[in-house]
């Protein structure tokens, strides 16, 4: 995996105009180019004033936040930073700002400048990744959810950025619409290689990330695969969290002694690993 | 007394070019005390069947009784919204009132309640959801937290003291323990108080843990009610329906597939555990 | 669940009316009102209501569309129709009873005026059901674009239009939402008087405006992710074009007015 920081938080700290509460306490993190990384919090935790700091919504109080190197705090960089890192918001109906699905698409690129016939092709190229394009001219508001959010990342896609931030995306989706907008991304990471930041309530959409932060109460409490960080139950719990149901089985397997590996933390890993066991 | 649902059919905008049957010949009972689980794909109907429950929306065809009262009834509307509380799919959308005690008195003093039991049952009901009113009864409901709006507003259908308690997704959007405390006061209400619970939800998990019986309804038709073991039995027809399945249940299927024969269809990971570590206890 | 507003709403299609210019279509609009306005007697109506027809031909419109579009306005067409009954004078008496008296000038001016509002809405839903939404803030924009030298903001009014045409039908659906969940509740929006129910829509209104501002605030968030900084230094997917049927359209329908005003002019 390439090693090269494409987000990088030096210690943050972030406050609201008008708020007594700390929202951000001291924050360092990177996020590489390529990686899938969960952002996993209680309600009230951060971890959404966290991702509007990575593409320079929110700017830090104090330390210092860079994408591809570029600080977000000067001005010039914005729209390069906007470009490079698009964000998936949790309302599906708040953010698709025209009427006609191809419209909302071309959207980005129209702000950016690009040339008419170029936004064509890009909007026709982001509606086949997204598999929307049967629906270019209908009206979003009669879609589902999961493909309400999925014209929302081919309205990114078409601005060709580099980070994809999904901020509690599939929170308000029905469990088809969270799948149909978690393989999307997946596969974008897979074949596209795009940077992929999921902020999640959904333990279980961690697991399929190759680094878990954990933030609480404004800090970041934790960092690892989701292997190390599910494994860490009492400091979970400490953070208002539960760990996926199939990880809390196998520890309830190991604890009785069924020799399972540490890996299985998803159903199928499981049953191998049980079947194995039973069987041997 | 329970509610009755008999053949029950709505359609949408009827006699015009835009005619949408949403439901067709649904017969459902609901009994004193009982937890109904409703699951189902997205547009499958469920929204359009629990507003019926309360008169909300009136069937096209057959009938819908509540303790005996028929919602098609004008003048018993009131009663019948009295006896079935309902909490829409994010409830804290539906505050409005300066104060959370005024907020939850709406209620209360739409059903002609006087100042003093409607306090009463404010307090009461703030309890139940665990706000303190102490803390929270003068504060503005716009400067709580997502989760203290989410209990504000649920303590404004409680302070009606239902008998049913009708549930859109009541843990949409929460996060963990959010999720836990809002189920843990659902099943206590049911508990302490008897009360007939309907809740339709996306979490198997939670239908299979709390429900007595699961209604899954299939394009606007009921496919099947029964007991959780009953509905998670037939697994293969819910996936069709692109439904999920129990976490407990997914394994069971999984394990079956690798030649693990289980017999019972377990939809509980405490009871599948048991089972999976007594197996291993026996082999050894 | 409210799908029979056929106002603002539009039909995606390929003909003659659908491919015009935006622009075009606007100034039509413009001289087409003109039209309905310069008339003032009811049998040189019959231009315009034959002009009407022609462009829903054109448009392949169905006459469904037409009807449904004078639906919401059926109780403004009754008053407007009883009001000129009775508020006009005239001398042929056809009716009277006690202090009620019916008059031919009455009538014909009732008519006439219900038939002017008619061809009004009709004409102008012609216009929104062959033009998609962002087409026709473009050809706003376009059009109001000279002003901009005088600070007109003719950019941020088309984003507003485009942004509450796409609102309108989230709104509605979130309207129907909170007023149930009020009426579960035991609220009452049919009985009392007027200011009873008005008073009864406060529990309605205020969750409506209070989600009214997150969703501006949240969209207003999304459009600045997605690098929106204004009309400055942005293109567009479509861009607009006049061809050879623009002009022809817009001959014909000036041929039609001036044909107007001379028949008004001429003593028939």
């Amino acid at each position: 995996m390439p090693s090269e920081a494409i987000i990088k938080l030096v210690n943050v700290g972030f406050q609201y105009a008008g708020s007594e509460k700390t929202a951000l306490k001291n924050i360092s993190l990177s996020i590489k180019k390529g990686e899938v990384v969960a952002v996993v919090g209680h309600n009230g935790s951060g971890k959404s004033t966290l991702c509007k700091l990575f593409n320079a919504l929110l700017l830090p109080a104090e330390g210092t936040v860079t994408v591809d190197g570029m600080d977000t705090s000067a001005e010039a960089n914005l729209l390069e930073i906007r470009r490079r890192v698009g964000m998936v918001f949790q309302n599906p109906d708040n953010q698709l700002v025209t009427t006609i699905v191809e419209e909302d698409v071309g959207f980005g690129p129209e702000n950016l400048g690009v040339p008419p016939a170029e936004i064509r092709a890009r909007v026709d190229a982001a509606l086949g990744e997204v598999e929307m394009r049967d629906y270019a001219e209908k009206a979003s508001h009669a879609l589902s959810g999961g493909q309400k959010q999925r014209v929302a990342i081919a309205g990114l896609l078409a601005m060709q950025p580099e980070v994809l931030v999904l901020d509690e995306a599939t929170a308000m989706l029905d469990p088809r619409g969270r799948e149909e907008v978690l393989s999307t991304v997946l596969k974008l990471n897979r074949e596209r290689g795009m940077t992929v930041v999921m902020i999640t309530q959904f333990m279980e959409e961690a697991l399929g990330a190759d680094r878990v932060f954990v933030l609480h109460d404004s800090r970041l409490v934790m960092e690892g695969t989701p292997r190390e960080v599910f494994n860490e139950r009492a400091l979970l719990e400490e953070s208002r969290l539960d760990a996926p149901a199939f990880v809390k089985l196998r520890d309830d397997l190991l604890a009785a002694g069924l020799p399972v590996s540490q890996d299985a933390m998803t159903c199928d890993a499981l049953a191998d690993e049980i079947s194995r066991a039973l069987t041997a | 007394m329970p509610i009755v649902i008999e053949q029950l059919s709505h359609t949408y905008l009827p006699g015009s070019a835009l005619a949408y049957p949403a439901l067709s010949d649904i017969t459902l009972t609901v009994s004193d005390g009982e937890f109904l689980g409703v699951i189902g794909h997205t547009g499958s109907g469920k929204s359009t069947l629990i507003q019926h429950f309360n008169g909300l929306l009136l069937p096209t065809s057959g009938s819908v009784h509540v303790d005996g009262l028929d919602t098609r009834e004008k003048k018993l509307r009131k009663q019948i919204r009295s006896l079935v509380g309902m909490v829409f799919q994010y409830p804290e959308y539906q505050l409005f009132e300066e104060t959370v005690e005024r907020d939850v008195a709406f209620g209360p003093k739409n059903m002609g309640l006087d100042d003093a039991e409607a306090a009463t049952r404010v307090s009461e009901a703030l309890c139940l959801v665990g706000l303190d009113p102490a803390e929270f009864a003068e504060k503005s409901p716009f400067e709580l937290s997502g989760g203290e709006k989410r209990r504000a507003a649920l303590a404004g259908i409680l302070a009606m003291r239902p008998k049913y308690l009708v549930l859109d997704e009541p843990m949409a959007c929460l996060d963990p323990r959010g999720r836990r405390e809002i189920l843990a006061l659902i099943e206590s209400l049911r508990r302490d108080f008897g009360t007939g619970i309907v809740m339709v939800s996306h979490s198997m998990d939670d239908v299979a843990m709390y429900a007595d019986r699961i209604a899954v309804l299939d394009k606007g038709s009921l496919y099947l009610v029964g007991s959780p073991e009953e509905v998670f039995s037939r697994g293969a027809e819910l996936i069709e329906m692109g439904l999920n399945l129990p976490q407990a249940t997914q394994l069971v299927r999984a394990l079956r597939k690798r030649g693990v024969p289980i017999e019972h269809d377990y939809f509980r990971m405490d009871e599948l555990t048991k089972e999976l570590v007594g197996r291993w206890r026996h082999e050894r | 669940m409210n799908a029979n507003i056929t106002l603002g709403q539009f039909l995606p299609g390929d003909s003659a009316v659908h491919r015009l210019d935006p622009r075009t279509k606007i100034l039509l609009m413009v001289v087409y009102i003109a039209i309905v306005f310069v008339v003032k007697s009811l049998t040189v109506f019959l231009l315009p209501v034959v002009l009407l027809v022609v462009m829903f031909a054109f448009a392949h419109v169905p006459a469904s569309y037409f009807f449904s579009s004078l639906k919401p306005m059926r109780w403004l067409l009754a008053f407007m129709f009883v009001i000129n009954l009775f508020a006009t004078t005239g001398d042929t008496i056809l009716f009277q009873w006690k202090f009620i008296r019916l008059t031919q000038e009455a009538l014909l001016q009732a008519a006439f005026m219900t038939l002017r509002l008619i061809l009004l809405v009709a004409g102008t839903s012609i216009l929104t059901l062959t033009t998609s939404p962002i087409a026709l803030t473009d050809g706003l924009e376009k059009l109001m674009s000279p002003l901009r030298k005088l600070h007109f903001p003719a950019h941020e009014l088309a984003m507003m239009m485009t942004i509450a045409l796409r609102f309108i039908p989230t709104l509605m659906e979130e309207t129907d939402r909170i007023q149930k969940a009020q009426m579960a509740r035991g609220a009452d929006f049919e009985s009392g008087n007027i200011f009873q129910r008005a008073k009864s829509m406060i529990p309605v209104l205020v969750p409506l405006f209070v989600s009214a501002f997150r969703r501006a605030d949240e969209l207003a968030m999304a459009m600045e992710s997605r690098c929106y900084h204004g009309g400055e230094g942005r293109t567009r997917m479509r861009e607009l074009h006049f061809h050879w049927r623009d002009l022809t359209a817009t001959l014909l329908l000036l041929l039609v007015l001036a044909g107007i005003v001379v028949w008004e002019k001429l003593p028939l």
